[in-house]
C-alpha cells in the first residue's frame, strides 16, 4: 500500500515536469495606480515556462517595474489573474505574499542592490534569513558561509573582497554580488530589473553571461527587464511590454 | 540578523548618530540635574532644623531671618538686646531657648556664639541631636567647637589654636589675633550648615569684642586675653534665638506676643512656615528651570527624529532591498522603531551617567560654596519613572520615521531610487 502511494506521487511529479510547469501565467490583467487615471497597465496573456529565459523590454515609464511589482506580489491588482508557480498570488495574504517572495524569487536591481554596511558574505546570505527553505537548500556541508563563498567565487569575485563592505567595491562587482544574492538557495524565479543600466558595455556582457550560466546551474527561470533591446540576443525569448496588451 | 542590521546600519551612520545621542544625553542630564538639585536643595533646607518651634530675631522679613539664623546666608539687620531675650524666655510655655550671636568668621567659616544648651537642644533632620566625634562642649571662654567640615577642610585637631576674624569675608584684615581660641570639640557630620560652623560661647564673643566698638578696634585700648576674663563677659546683645515650647499648641499665641513686643521690634517665625514662604519665592525660578529643561529634552528628541528622517531617503533603497528579499512591511517598521528606541535609551543612560559624574564632582563644591548638602545618589523610583516616560515618548516619536518608511516601502515597491 505504502509503496504504491509513493509511486503514484512520484508519477504525478514526473508528469507535471513533463507537461512543462508554467512558472508565470498572467491573464487579462489590468492595473492602475491609485489617484492616477491617465496611466494603466494591461496584460492580456503572458506565460513563461519553467527554465525559460525571458527578455522583457519597453521604453522607460512603460510599466515594466510595475509589472514586476505585481508578479512578485509587492502590489496587487483588482482585475485579472497572476499565477506564479501555479499559485494565484493575489489570493495570498500580504504576509503569505512576502513569504512566497522570500522563498521563490531572487531580485537584481539596476543599482544599490546591496546593504552598504554589510560585508559581501552577509549581503549574499540575507535572503536565507528571511526564508527557511532557501537556507536549507543553500547549505554546503552544513555551512551557509561556504555556500556564499562558492557562489561569489563562481561569479569571479576575489576572495580577498569577501569580508569588505559592499560600499567599498565597484559597481560592476556589486552587480555580480547581487547575482549571488539572488541565486542563493536556488529560487525558482530570478527577476532582474535593468541590472545592466549602470554598467559599461564590457562588464554588461560579462554580467549577462555569468548570470545566465548561474541561472542554468540552479534551474531557475529569469525575467530580465531592460529598455536596451540590444541585449535580446542572449535570451531564449524576448517580448515587448507593448505586445502584452 | 535583525539586531545585526540595526547595529551595522547605525554604525555606518555613526557620526550623525553619535551627535544625536550626545544631544539627547545632554538634554537628559540637564533635566535630571535640575530636577535632582531642586529636590535635594529643598530636602537639605528642610532637614536643617527640627524641633525648634520659633526663631526670634530683630524685625525683618521672615525668610531673611530664617536664612541668616539657620543657613548663614545674608546678615541680620539688627540685634536683640539681652534684656529682651531674658524677658521673653520667662514665658511659662518656653521649655528651652538657644541664643545665638553671629558676625565673626574663621577662614570663611562663620562663627556662631551660643550657649551649651545648643548642644543639648538643637535638633536637625529627623529630630536628631548633635553629637561629638571628638572632645566635648566648650567650657572656657576661649574654647571652640568645630563643625565636621570645618575640621576636615582645615585639617584641625583637638588642641589646635585658632584666630577668629571680625566680619564674615573670606579674607579679613581685622583679626582677633590677640585672643586665640583652642579647639575642644569636633562635631559629627550632620549634612546641614552646622558642619560649616565654628561654635564659641557667648562669653567668647563678648571677650573678643571687648576692645572693639562699631566694628573697629578702639585705638589705644588693648585688653589682653587674660585681662578680658576679668571683665564682665555677660552678653549685651545677641543676633537671634531659637525657642522650644512645652506644647506646640501655644506656638501661635507666643509668636503673636513676640511680634507685638513693646520694648523692641522683634519678629518670631515658625521654621516650617518660613520655609514654605521661601519655596513660594523660589517656585517661579524653579518651575522655569524645569520647563526649560523639559523643552531642551523635547529639542533633543526632535533632533533625533530629524536625523532619522533625513537619513530615511537614503534608507529607502535599503528598505526596497529588504522588501525584495521578503521582509514584511512590519519588519521594516519594527527595524526603525527599535532603532529610535535604542537611541533614546542609550541617550538616557549616558545622560544619567553624566548626572552621576557631575554630581560627584559638584557635591564638594556645593557644600563648600553654598552649604548645600546634595546626595550624589539621584536614582529613585520617581527618576526611573521619568526615564520610562521619556523612552516611551521616544518610541512614540520614533513612530514618525517608522511610519514614513513603512508607507514608502508600500508605495515604492521595488523601485529603487537613485
Ligand atoms: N508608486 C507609484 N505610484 C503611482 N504611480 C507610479 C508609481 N510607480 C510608478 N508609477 C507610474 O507608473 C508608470 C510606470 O512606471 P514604471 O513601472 O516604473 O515604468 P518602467 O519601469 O517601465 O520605467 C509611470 O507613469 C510611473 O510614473
Ligand atoms: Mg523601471
Amino acid at each position: 500500500m505504502v509503496c504504491y502511494k509513493v509511486t503514484l506521487f512520484e508519477n504525478n511529479l514526473y508528469q507535471n515536469k513533463f507537461k512543462m510547469m508554467k512558472t508565470i501565467e498572467i491573464s487579462s490583467l489590468e492595473f492602475q495606480w491609485q489617484y492616477s487615471d491617465s496611466w494603466r497597465l494591461k496584460v492580456t496573456d503572458f506565460k513563461i515556462q519553467a527554465g525559460e529565459n525571458v527578455f522583457l523590454y519597453g521604453p522607460s515609464g512603460s510599466g515594466k517595474t510595475t509589472l514586476l511589482d505585481l508578479i512578485t506580489g509587492i502590489h496587487t491588482q483588482e482585475n485579472g489573474s497572476i499565477k506564479i508557480l501555479e499559485k494565484e498570488i493575489n489570493r495570498l495574504s500580504a504576509k503569505e505574499r512576502d513569504q512566497f517572495r522570500a522563498d521563490h524569487i531572487g531580485f537584481i536591481f539596476q543599482q544599490f542592490n546591496l546593504l552598504p554596511y554589510l560585508n559581501l558574505i552577509d549581503n549574499v546570505l540575507l535572503p536565507c534569513y528571511f526564508s527557511k527553505s532557501r537556507q536549507q537548500k543553500s547549505m554546503i556541508d552544513g555551512s551557509l558561509k561556504k555556500a556564499a563563498q562558492e557562489l561569489l567565487s563562481s561569479l569571479s569575485i576575489e576572495e580577498s573582497l569577501f569580508g569588505s563592505l559592499a560600499s567599498q567595491i565597484s559597481v560592476g562587482q556589486q552587480q555580480r554580488v547581487a547575482i549571488a544574492r539572488a541565486l542563493i538557495g536556488k529560487p525558482e524565479i530570478i527577476i532582474a530589473d535593468e541590472p545592466t543600466s549602470s554598467l559599461d558595455k564590457d562588464s554588461r556582457d560579462v554580467f549577462i553571461k555569468l548570470l545566465l550560466k548561474q541561472v542554468e546551474k540552479s534551474n531557475s527561470t529569469v525575467v530580465f527587464v531592460s529598455h536596451d533591446t540590444e541585449l535580446a540576443k542572449y535570451f531564449d525569448k524576448s517580448i515587448s511590454i507593448a505586445e502584452l496588451q | 540578523m535583525f539586531y545585526k542590521l540595526i547595529f551595522m546600519s547605525l554604525w555606518s551612520r555613526r557620526t550623525s548618530i553619535i551627535l544625536t545621542v550626545i544631544a539627547i544625553s545632554l538634554s537628559i542630564s540637564l533635566l535630571f540635574g535640575v530636577e535632582h538639585l531642586r529636590r535635594e536643595a529643598k530636602e537639605s533646607f528642610t532637614k536643617t532644623i527640627s524641633g525648634t518651634n520659633l526663631i526670634v530675631g530683630a524685625r525683618s522679613g521672615q525668610v531673611n531671618l530664617l536664612l541668616y539664623s539657620i543657613f548663614h546666608i545674608g546678615n541680620a539687620t539688627n540685634n536683640i538686646s539681652w534684656k529682651s531675650y531674658t524677658d521673653i524666655i520667662l514665658d511659662k510655655n518656653v521649655e528651652w531657648s538657644i541664643p545665638i550671636s553671629l558676625g565673626d568668621s574663621h577662614k570663611g567659616f562663620r562663627v556662631m556664639g551660643t550657649t551649651e544648651i545648643y548642644f543639648e537642644k538643637y535638633r536637625y533632620g529627623n529630630k536628631i541631636l548633635l553629637s561629638f566625634k571628638q572632645g566635648q562642649k566648650f567650657k572656657n571662654v576661649y574654647d571652640v567647637v568645630l563643625g565636621s567640615q570645618v575640621a576636615k577642610e582645615l585639617k584641625y585637631e583637638i588642641g589646635q589654636k585658632i584666630v577668629l576674624s571680625h566680619g564674615i569675608g573670606k579674607i579679613s584684615f581685622s583679626k582677633h589675633d590677640d585672643k586665640p581660641f583652642e579647639v575642644v570639640g569636633i562635631l559629627e557630620p550632620t549634612g546641614t550648615p552646622v558642619d560649616r560652623k565654628v561654635h564659641i560661647s557667648l562669653a567668647g564673643v563678648e571677650a573678643i569684642h571687648i576692645d572693639w566698638q562699631h566694628g573697629a578696634k578702639i585705638p589705644g585700648l588693648e585688653i589682653s586675653a587674660e585681662d578680658a576674663l576679668k571683665h564682665d563677659l555677660k552678653p549685651k546683645v545677641i543676633t537671634a534665638f531659637f525657642v522650644g515650647l512645652k506644647s506646640k499648641v501655644v506656638t501661635f499665641s507666643l509668636q503673636r506676643k513676640i511680634n507685638t513686643y513693646k520694648q523692641e521690634p522683634l519678629v518670631a517665625i515658625i521654621p516650617g512656615l518660613a520655609l514654605v514662604e521661601l519655596w513660594r519665592i523660589v517656585a517661579f525660578v524653579e518651575n522655569l528651570l524645569v520647563v526649560i529643561s523639559a523643552f531642551v529634552v523635547v529639542t533633543g528628541f526632535i533632533g533625533m527624529i530629524t536625523t532619522l528622517l533625513a537619513g530615511l531617503n537614503e534608507r529607502r533603497r535599503e528598505i526596497a532591498i529588504l522588501r525584495s528579499i521578503g521582509a514584511k512591511p512590519s519588519y521594516i517598521f519594527l527595524l526603525l522603531m527599535v532603532e529610535s528606541t535604542f537611541l533614546a535609551t542609550i541617550g538616557c543612560l549616558i545622560g544619567i551617567i553624566n548626572v552621576a559624574l557631575i554630581l560627584t564632582y559638584l557635591k564638594p563644591l556645593l557644600i563648600t560654596q553654598y552649604g548645600l548638602f546634595i546626595s550624589a545618589n539621584f536614582i529613585n523610583t520617581y527618576m526611573l519613572m521619568i526615564v520610562g516616560v521619556i523612552i516611551f515618548v521616544a518610541a512614540i516619536l520614533g513612530l514618525i520615521p517608522s511610519i514614513v518608511a513603512y508607507r514608502c516601502s508600500l508605495k515604492d515597491g521595488l523601485n529603487i531610487r537613485a
